[in-house]
């Protein structure tokens, strides 16, 4: 998988953003506040093979993964009826 | 010989770069067949939905192709041929079993799913033509 870096992060950040038609500090925004508290976490431990794990609130998910030192960096956010 | 090769790079880098906006078009076409999916195939509790593994799929090979279009190169090449060979479309299970069993229904997916395969595989010939 691409490599979590700062430039890849803020190149990502704004491809999502174009593709998904929303501007890219919206996007941002909703992605950071998206509430892992009380989200259905798949699995449910630790990461899939690809190392990506999924969080699902209502119509929003959000997929991780780890970045060389453990911690949870988002990958991509989305709304399932949009 | 060698001018050749430099071209065919040359148009499979420019093929890369056009193709990541088809991609967008594409993809933003579809949104009316996604909201019908997110109803159709929702999310089992243990696995992936169908959109999300689209999703993740999306968000990796476009990585390696916005890495490789604003810099013009992917790092660790080695590790993303592995990457992109592992990365078959069809073999997530939950794309497969919805490309071979909705006959004549969402064809616009369907076409996205066709032209990610693509870009993964001209990132493909990109990377190894650079190999050998």
């Amino acid at each position: 998988m691409p490599k979590i870096t700062a430039k890849y992060f803020s190149n990502n950040l704004l491809d999502h953003a174009a593709r998904k038609g929303i501007e890219a500090l919206k996007y941002l925004r909703k992605a950071h506040n998206f509430n892992k508290k009380g989200a259905i976490r798949v699995p449910k431990t630790g990461y899939r093979g690809d190392s990506s794990a999924v969080y699902r609130k209502s119509n929003e998910y959000l997929i991780v993964r780890p970045d060389q030192y453990g911690t949870e960096k988002i990958i991509t956010y989305g709304v399932n009826d949009d | 010989m060698t001018e050749a090769i430099l071209n065919e790079q040359e148009l499979t880098k420019k093929n890369i770069v056009q193709l990541l906006e088809q991609l967008t078009n594409v993809y933003q076409a579809t949104r009316i067949e996604r909201q019908e999916i997110a109803i159709q195939f929702p999310p089992e509790n243990e696995e992936f939905s169908l959109l999300e593994e689209l999703e993740l799929l999306t968000v990796n090979l476009r990585g390696y192709a916005s890495q490789f279009q604003s810099t013009g190169r992917i790092v660790n090449k080695d590790h993303v041929i592995e990457q992109l060979q592992a990365m078959r479309v069809l073999n997530v299970p939950q794309i497969a079993s919805f490309y071979f069993g909705s006959n004549n229904s969402y064809e616009q997916i369907k076409s996205y799913i066709r032209t990610l395969d693509y870009l993964r595989l001209l990132l493909l010939e990109y990377l190894q033509f650079q190999s050998d």
